[in-house]
């Protein structure tokens, strides 16, 4: 019997079929060891704040409320997109319980399109104008955006692609703060100058602490991490161009464990957080008591695409 | 978006011609040495493939960027399309090398001294050439693939490439769609490349002994043999041993390296646990489906940008019923076969089809069928390339994030995850500890294999 079996199944059918005996098997073992489990006592958090910052702050909510957090954090090629677009795809079936954002564009966003149920903002950083000091001194830094299309800094500015992240929200405010004719002409003029485009802001710090480019625009957390190691970089004061950039929580529409994601979202804007934000140079502060761009967002994010397709249409030409 | 396409092709032709030359040069030297430096040229090859192509990038800013320190006395300006094809030649051309070289392991003695007059550049028009044409023509495919689906390097070097166009569609628009919808020529073009190339040979290895390795020596002459050693010299100096200098020359990166490895041994282990299983995965699958046309369609999901092939993984298995997959560690594998299966594919169902009729027959006639004729007939001829197929799938799982970082459940982060979160603090040290991790996952199965060898042939 055995010996028609193997002439009716073929040379390779039988090495085909053991070969799948064993692999569903692996993977069979594998789909048991779940990640994740239905339990009461834990929540799911969507992470885009740093993770250097927030696991220690996720590690202090679990021993204080005993609920473990299953965190899945966002990486510096994806400035937030990836974790906004996971939680798009997985609108359907929810598997995050808390979306802890460092940004704010994002966040209202996901609210707009129903993905987020609550949500707030707490503490804020900043966008900044950087120099390297041993090029350019404070004094004689650029005072106004404006002036980084002047001659003098042709080929010596940096700054990330103004098409996502904080750099693209920043690009956006200052389109409803200077009018949509004055920005887009500002914008040609600072892609005629010849900046480098880089990947993301702890780049342009990168580029600006080698010398690379003289000057840099990026964020507050990230001048602070440049300094820490010893780059000859220093930041410029706010102003009324510098955009102010809140961390923001959201709950997940349909989360699976809604007890533990409120608690969670109640914890991340309490003062304590902040305080260590603060400390960690992650936040500048609680509050910029006044300062900074003031931006309309349900407008901003009206006109979303058309300026988005506008800053296409310059810097990736 | 045609400016970014040609920039596109240009970058990735540049690469693929280069990436070629060097993958020969490199292979003529190291089939003309003896066994020991035979093996360490291919450790050096496995290293520069393995290399992440941000420590590439820095590297060469460090000596080439616009305060680098060669700069003073090589004023070459590395931010433009040439200096993206120089860095992704350095990364791509073991690919080449590989493939030559398992092409020319096919000669023997015979064949070198056939003809006296067959010497030098003879030798390599008439014999070594047309020995390795169609697998160095399909190295050459797998590396424009690689090439044209790269932002890194050309984001980093300012060059504007259509894969940076398509991930801004993807993140400014939030719109798979949208990003797919300008996808299409880096599909497309490898695709006809793909069908466009005649079926690869398999030449099956012949025991490249020290006879061999002298047949070649003397057959090459001095002159090709001087030049191929200069330019190999330089190859391995440039892709590796620079990188390499950086890496472990900094105090730091030892320093942060045992608390590295302390805080990080889940995500290293990891790491090496999915990319090990879905090579194997891979490899097995390739075993039972080498005989099936629609395993063309494999190639669609590595051609695919990575985000993109992950979003369609999580729109097909975050579904009530298949929750047990997609919130465990298995999401992880399947997306990582799903991605990498395609190269595996042609490579072992290239050997299958190419196995001698005759010896098939043979076996049929000494009564082996089915498990046993796969062993004994199928397995010696196949085995050394199905292995081949599973590191080179194991490393690019390995250094994976496009796919696996959109979708990996808590508890499931990898080494190349965390490296890229840490990128953003700029904590180099640490960045650089972890890069040493990953290099050594990479060499770690070859270094085994080798450790294997040996003892199997002392005993």
């Amino acid at each position: 019997m055995l010996e028609g079996l193997r002439l009716r199944l073929g040379n390779e059918s039988t090495a085909q079929i053991l070969i799948l005996i064993v692999i569903l098997p692996l993977i069979l073992i594998l789909t048991s060891t779940s990640c994740t489990s239905n339990s009461q006592r834990e929540v799911v958090v969507y992470a885009s704040q740093d993770q250097v910052y927030a696991e220690p702050i996720l590690h202090e909510f679990t021993r204080e409320s005993g609920t473990k957090v299953r965190a899945v954090y966002d990486s510096e090629m994806a400035k937030t997109v990836t974790l906004v677009n996971r939680l798009l795809a997985e609108k359907a079936n929810p598997q995050c319980d808390v979306f802890w954002n460092n940004e704010e564009l994002r966040t209202r966003q996901l609210a707009a399109r129903g993905v987020l149920t609550d949500w707030a903002g707490f503490g804020y950083r900043s966008r900044r104008i950087i120099v390297n000091t041993n090029f350019v001194s404070l004094e004689r830094a650029p005072k106004s955006l404006s002036a980084l299309t002047n001659a003098e800094w042709r080929g010596r500015v940096a700054f990330a692609y103004p098409l996502f992240g904080t750099t693209a929200t920043h690009f956006l405010a200052l389109r409803q703060h200077w009018g949509p004719r004055e920005w887009e002409t500002w914008c040609r003029a600072l892609q005629a100058n010849k900046p480098f485009l880089v990947e993301g802001n702890s780049v342009v710090v990168k580029f600006v602490g080698r010398g690379e480019a003289w000057i840099g625009l990026t964020d507050s957390d990230d001048v602070a991490v440049g300094q820490s190691a010893g780059l000859p970089i220093a930041a410029s004061p706010l102003n009324d161009e510098s955009l102010l950039i809140s961390n923001t929580v959201g709950i997940t529409q349909g989360a699976r464990h809604p007890e533990a994601a409120h608690q969670l979202f109640n914890y991340l804007q309490s003062s304590i957080v902040v305080e260590r934000l603060i400390a960690a140079h992650a936040l500048e502060g609680a509050s910029a008591g006044g300062k900074g761009l003031k931006v309309n967002w349900d407008d901003l994010l009206r006109d979303l695409d058309a300026a988005t397709e506008t800053l296409r249409n310059i810097f990736l030409r | 978006m045609a400016v970014l396409l040609i920039n596109s092709l240009v970058t990735a032709g540049m690469a693929t011609l280069l990436a070629t030359l060097f993958g020969l040069a490199t292979g003529l030297v190291t089939a003309a040495l003896p066994g020991m430096l035979r093996r360490l040229a291919l450790v050096a090859a496995l290293v520069a493939l393995a290399m992440p192509p941000f420590l590439v990038a820095n590297c060469w800013l460090y000596y080439l960027g616009n305060v680098g320190v060669w700069r003073s006395w090589l004023p070459v300006n590395i931010f433009t399309i040439w200096g993206a094809a120089w860095l992704l030649s350095l990364m791509l051309w073991p690919i080449s090398f590989l493939a030559a070289l398992s092409a020319w392991r096919g000669l023997d003695r015979a064949h070198l001294e056939s003809e006296p007059a067959m010497r030098g550049i003879n030798l390599l028009r008439w014999l070594l050439w047309p020995a390795a044409r169609k697998s160095v023509s399909w190295a050459a495919v797998l590396t424009s693939v690689l090439a044209l689906n790269q932002f890194a390097i050309p984001g980093i070097l300012q060059v504007k490439v259509l894969p940076v166009e398509i991930w801004i569609r993807y993140s400014t628009s939030l719109r798979p769609d949208s990003a797919l919808a300008v996808s299409w020529p880096v599909i497309v073009v490898p695709i006809a490349m793909l069908l466009l190339l005649p079926r690869m040979d398999i030449r099956w290895p012949a025991e490249l002994g020290p006879t061999t390795s002298a047949a070649m020596r003397r057959q090459l002459g001095t002159a090709l043999l001087a030049s191929s050693w200069v330019v190999a010299a330089a190859v391995l100096f440039l892709s590796v041993g620079l990188p390499l200098f950086q890496l472990i020359s900094a105090s730091r990166t030892w320093a942060e390296l045992p608390r590295a490895w302390n805080a990080g041994w889940p995500v290293i282990l990891n790491s090496f646990l999915f990319a090990a299983m879905a090579a194997l995965v891979a490899v097995a699958l390739a075993v039972a489906t080498w005989r099936t046309r629609i395993g063309w369609a494999f190639w669609i999901p590595f051609l695919l940008p990575g985000m993109l092939v992950a979003v369609a993984v999580i729109w097909l298995l975050n579904r009530p019923f298949l929750e047990v997959v997609y919130r465990s560690m298995a999401v992880m594998i399947l997306m990582l076969v799903l991605r990498f299966i395609g190269p595996v594919w042609t490579l072992v169902g290239t050997a299958f089809r190419t196995v001698d009729r005759d010896l098939i027959d043979a076996g049929k006639l000494e009564d082996l069928h089915g498990w046993r004729l796969f062993r004994h007939v199928y397995w010696p001829r196949v085995g050394p390339f199905a292995t081949v197929a599973w590191y080179v799938a194991y490393v690019l799982s390995l250094w994976d994030v496009e796919t696996t970082a959109v979708l990996y459940p808590p508890g499931a982060e990898t080494l190349a995850i965390r490296v890229f979160n840490l990128l953003h603090y700029g904590h180099d040290a640490q960045v650089n500890a972890l890069c040493l991790v990953q290099l050594g996952l990479a060499v770690l199965p070859g270094c085994l294999c080798a450790i294997w060898v040996s003892t199997t042939r002392r005993v």
